[in-house]
């Protein structure tokens, strides 16, 4: 790994400040889980002049009500969003899906945040300097995306707009089916975009001096089912290959409201619009759910290897909804 | 085994006598040391985290390489500038490929690689440059400032497409067809065979490219001294001789003047069993600047210079009489070689060599070449050469079975060996219970209530395998012992044994030191054991072929018998009683009829060393060389010497999987394995060997799988994207150890590390088969290929309906 100055810094006003100061030579670090294997690869077409640390602002790490909006800390841990009681009882979706994330020592480290900002997991992309690389693509600036022609087994089926990285965050799956929003300062102030939103085909909706301080959820009034179901090859340690995210509202047996998004399908987390219209006003039955996942997946279209992610996805959607466990 | 087995078989009472009564020295298989689950001698310090690893060494003015590598996969290599290298601050020294052109190779008759490049590059990755430089990051940062200019070359990566256009491009300017070796082996009349046969099935098999996944990546410390001339190398290696041996042939020293030491070692499954690059730039940038060298790979140039698994491109066709008995297999194998020959020869003929066991094959006919590809080395892996022709003939058996309308079960135990049997191309095989193996396999596991009968998705396989035990050939023509050892006993040191063997985390050093103590009439917590050392140690070929137990076995018993005779003679005389009425046992030497003359093992050594001093023992062990040879006529017999073996080990397991038919996800869910290992040295290694191995290769079968793109880059150089699997994948195991004897072998001690990683790729397959009715042919098995094998499925069951 090459050197770099690292700062630590005591607000998030500073770490916009010192931001700006590097003028994009500079990158965050919370946890570090993502960043240190980026730094130590060297794939990125600049290496950064330092890194800011953010883990020494105080009182970053929270999960609170307060009345309107579930607020979430940037620098939560992702074990304290798997153990927190009130995500159990009210946002189990978050819990669950902070459960599929790596492992407990990973766990134990990586923030909300940098789980949001993380890089993606392309393996062209990320393909070390040492042997070659950096590689060049269009996510870093110049040339094609090579995952069209080459091995493209877990990349974008929908949504890749020349760029076919997925998003490897599995809370931004989750946030996006409760409606989160991201809040993003910045030198100018605060602004709140949709998780949805805060993905780009090529990067994150973050601009050089910007900067994530929390995560905000509406809380619903009436209770919801929730559940979180991701498809990797191992248990433990591996980013989805396709995840699913879903937040319904059932009464008197009848759908009223539904959120369902796919994660690791695309460069942002995809909300399944037309099967979330399709279930509402319907009772929620095995065929109501087989039409829903069939729905989901409209529209999806799949690279030369990776064919096999729809029908994965609307098994996950299908479960999903239903509430079925593994 | 469990405890309470080895204590009421083995334990003796306080005289020396066996519970029914038997006086122990009338039972070779009586044993106090050998058969007890004792601890092993480098677990404490390795879970505590004190172990020392190479990369863990820190010597006075010591200084880092780093290797700077190709990115082509095959080009000519017009020119290296590295003056811009040189002139960073903290460099010390640049070196490439012409400074040490001497080839070497782990078989010396195919040797063809060189240090780094000469002249040509032949896969992506490989080593142009190297740099000694103060510190890491001066080192990366001079990697960076070698200008490297390519003139590139057709890119090969297929070895069918590599011998098609063998006209148009080499690999080897020596290899006229691309191709490192082929052959062809015959016995019997296969075609009368089959024309005579009843059920005959021909089907095509394809392996992957796997890699070992050993925690400890490649690394080695150099220390020349250029005042003596002597080279010190601290190693990660599998084969400090042949490590030994190449440096001397690379760095024109002579082996006496290069020592290579083995600190603690993070594992290697025939990835360290060649020599490694980083062994060679680490001598030779040492000698060039008179400092020690550390070199220590990341875990991309661990799989950017691979050596793991041969993929293999395999026809089978197999033949049975009307009973189910095998008359005939003919077998065609196409290795993928990748860019060196490595182990590459003796890889392509152990394919053909493990044809003929575990069960009776009257007719073979092997044919077989190993192709050179841009692709990073195949070479050694555990199960070398078996387990991939075993995963074709254990499928295509389970399938012949399904034709015959018997049990896969019935098929194997009609067909599987016993004891005393030579094979059709001379290999003879001492000693086996590979029917109690499968007998005891299906009745812990419930095969036959289950197999055809559980609901879709969920299904049993099984299948058998073996493997070679204690090897028979030196890969350079020589006569010289496979192992010698020496024992040293004394006052001060105890007993001390010393040995060139290498503990790579198998366990060696915990078994030798059992089995020391057994013969000299000691407990296991008496013996030191100083091994993987070339210096120190006596000589030693190395870790691989599962071959340590049985040849140090048979050296160490050497080694005692005259340590034993001197002890006995001395304690005759302070005892009154005839020497060679005495019995060594339990720190005690005593008479074997008159019990009550007795006295403490340690009074003896004591009595003997104040007048003599130490007392030294050797030993050492070749093995018979049976195979190569026809006994009758002194001929030499065709198919050379490879696969012969002093014993070998058998295994049978019985895989229960589930199939998610909705995401195409395999999971193994149950494994019951019985392993014919003779004398379980240390039963509790066993279970850990056995069930390492089944885990090796499920993941191999499930998972892993080495990706290059068109280019020859590899996409997954890392534990993200290569998945091996983790604990989270671990089935449920039961694993028994069968009742075995191999009274031609020191305590009747077989292999147990290699035999049971191969019926694991097979159980797997045919249990898939029994869980959702398809039957693969292409490993690894992943979701994506189950997702596809039943849409078609369903597909032709809709259209025949």
């Amino acid at each position: 790994m090459r050197t770099f100055d690292h700062i630590d810094v005591y607000s998030i006003a500073e770490a916009c400040t010192t931001l700006r100061e590097y003028q994009g030579r500079a990158r965050l670090n919370a946890g570090g889980s993502d960043l240190l294997t980026v730094l130590k690869g060297d794939f990125l077409a600049d290496y950064p002049e330092a890194v800011i640390n953010l883990k020494t602002i105080s009182g970053m790490d929270y999960i609170r009500e307060d009345g309107e909006y579930l607020r979430i800390g940037t620098l939560t841990r992702l074990t304290d969003l798997v153990s927190s009681p009130l995500l159990k009882e009210k946002y189990p979706v978050l819990s669950e899906a902070a459960y599929t994330v790596a492992t407990p020592q990973i766990r134990n480290v990586a923030t909300l945040g940098g789980n949001l900002c993380q890089d993606t997991r392309c393996w062209y992309y990320r393909y070390p300097r040492s042997i070659g690389g950096p590689v060049q693509c269009l996510r870093k600036g110049s040339g094609p995306c090579l995952a069209i022609k080459g091995d493209n087994r877990y990349h974008a089926i929908m949504g890749g707009k020349k760029c076919f990285a997925v998003c490897p965050s599995d809370m931004a799956v989750a946030l996006a089916a409760l409606d989160g929003k991201v809040i993003i300062v910045g030198p100018e102030g605060e602004r709140r975009v949709e998780v949805t939103d805060f993905y780009h085909p090529t990067g994150n909706e973050l601009a050089k001096d910007e900067v994530v301080r929390e995560i905000e959820i509406p809380i619903k009034r009436t209770p919801t089912q929730q559940s979180f179901r991701k498809f990797t090859l191992r248990k433990p340690i591996d980013f989805a290959i396709v995840s699913s995210a879903t937040v319904i509202t059932v009464a008197q047996g009848i759908c009223t409201d539904a959120r369902i998004v796919l994660g690791a399908v695309a460069p942002a987390p995809v909300r399944a619009k037309a099967a979330e219209e399709l279930l509402i006003g319907k009772p929620i039955t095995e065929e109501t759910d087989t039409a829903a996942a069939e729905k989901a997946l409209v529209g999806a279209k799949p690279l030369s290897k990776n064919e096999y992610k729809i029908q994965i996805a609307k098994t996950l959607v299908k479960q999903a909804i239903l509430g079925v466990t593994d | 085994m469990a405890d309470k087995d080895l204590k009421t078989k083995w334990n003796l009472t306080p005289g020396g006598w066996n519970l029914e009564g038997v006086p122990a020295y009338q039972d070779e298989k009586r044993f106090t040391q050998v058969g007890r689950s004792v601890p092993r001698v480098d677990g404490p310090v390795k879970v505590k985290g004190e172990a020392v690893y190479t990369g863990d060494m820190i010597l006075p003015g010591m200084v880092y390489g780093k290797i700077k590598r190709s990115t082509y996969a095959h080009a000519i290599i017009k020119k290296i500038d590295y003056s811009k290298a040189l002139e960073l601050p903290g460099v010390l020294a640049v070196i490439t490929g012409e400074e040490a052109p001497n080839k070497w190779g782990i078989v010396p008759q195919a040797a063809n690689e060189t240090v780094l490049a000469i002249g040509k590059v032949r896969f992506y990755g490989e080593g142009v440059a190297a740099v000694a430089a103060v510190d890491e990051e001066t080192a990366e940062a001079a990697l960076e400032l070698i200008e490297v200019e390519y003139e590139p070359l057709p890119v090969l990566l297929d070895p069918f497409e590599s011998m098609a256009r063998a006209g148009e491009v080499l690999i080897h300017e020596d290899s006229p067809k691309n191709i490192l070796h082929e052959g062809e082996q015959v016995y019997g009349d296969i075609d009368k065979a089959f024309a005579e046969c009843e059920y005959v099935l021909e089907r095509e098999f394809h392996t992957n490219y796997p890699q070992h996944g050993f925690l400890e990546p490649q690394t080695a410390l150099a220390s020349y001294d250029p005042q003596s001339g002597q080279m010190h190398l601290w190693a990660s290696t599998q084969i400090p001789h042949y490590l030994h041996r190449q440096l001397s042939i690379v760095l024109e020293i002579p082996m006496n003047k290069i020592r290579v030491t083995l600190p603690a070692i993070g594992g290697g499954f025939g990835g360290k069993g060649e020599a490694s690059i980083a062994e060679f730039v680490a001598s030779l940038l040492s000698r060039k600047i008179g400092r020690p060298v550390s070199v220590t790979f990341e875990r991309n140039e661990v799989f950017f210079t691979n050596k793991g698994r041969h993929p293999c491109h395999m026809k089978v066709k197999m033949g049975l009489d009307k009973e189910g008995y095998i008359k005939a297999i003919d077998f065609d194998n196409t290795l993928d070689k990748g860019a060196y020959s490595g182990w590459g020869m003796v890889v392509l003929f152990y394919t053909a060599s493990m044809l003929h066991l575990p069960y009776e094959v009257p007719n073979v006919r092997f044919r077989g070449r190993s192709v050179y590809t841009n692709k990073p080395s195949t070479g050694a892996m555990r199960g070398l050469g078996g387990v991939q022709p075993r995963w074709a003939l254990e499928c295509i058996m389970d399938e012949l079975a399904e034709v015959m309308g018997i049990s896969p079960y019935e098929l194997k135990m009609k067909n599987a060996i016993e004891s005393s049997h030579t094979c059709i191309n001379n290999m003879f095989v001492p000693h086996s219970e590979y029917k109690k193996c499968l007998e005891t396999a299906v009745e812990k596991s419930g095969f036959l209530e289950k197999h055809g009968k559980l609901p879709f998705g969920k299904g049993i396989g099984i299948a058998g395998g073996y493997y070679i035990s204690g090897t028979a050939y030196t890969l350079y023509q020589n006569y010289k012992p496979h192992t010698s050892v020496m024992i040293r006993v004394d006052t001060e040191a105890g007993v001390t044994l010393m040995c060139a063997a290498a503990d790579i985390g198998q366990g060696c050093n915990t078994v030798m030191a059992q089995m020391v103590a057994e013969e000299l009439g000691v407990h296991y917590e008496d013996v030191h054991v100083q091994s993987g050392d070339t210096e120190i140690g006596a000589f030693d070929l190395g870790s691989f072929a599962s071959r340590l137990t049985y040849a140090s076995g048979a050296a160490i018993k050497m080694a005692c018998v005259e340590i034993n005779q001197k002890i006995k003679e001395t304690a005759a005389g302070m005892l009154g009683v005839r020497a060679d009425q005495l019995v060594l046992k339990n720190r005690e030497v005593y008479s074997m009829y008159e019990t009550k003359k007795r006295i403490p093992w340690e009074k003896v050594v004591e009595a003997y060393t104040s007048i003599n001093g130490s007392l030294v023992g050797l030993g050492n062990f070749s093995p018979p060389r049976r195979k190569g040879i026809d006994i009758v006529t002194g001929n030499r017999v065709q198919g050379a010497n490879i696969g012969h073996s002093p014993t070998f080990g058998f295994s049978a397991q019985v895989h229960e999987v589930e199939v998610d038919v909705e995401t195409g996800r395999i999971y193994v869910k149950k494994v019951t394995e019985a392993g014919d290992c003779g004398t379980p040295v240390n039963p509790m290694s066993v279970d850990g060997q056995v069930e390492g191995s089944i885990m090796f290769n499920l993941g191999a079968c499930l998972y892993e799988d080495q990706k290059l793109d068109a280019n020859g880059k590899h996409l997954n150089p890392n534990f993200h994207d290569y998945k091996t699997p983790t604990t989270m994948e671990m089935p449920e195991m039961d694993t028994n150890i069968v009742e075995s004897y191999d009274h031609t072998a020191p305590f009747g001690v077989k292999e147990t590390g290699e035999g049971a990683v191969q019926p694991t790729f097979p159980a797997i397959t045919n249990a898939i088969y029994d869980a959702i009715g398809v039957r693969f042919y292409n490993l690894p098995i992943t979701p994506e290929m189950v997702l596809k094998a039943l849409k078609e499925k369903k597909a032709v069951e809709a259209s025949s309906k």
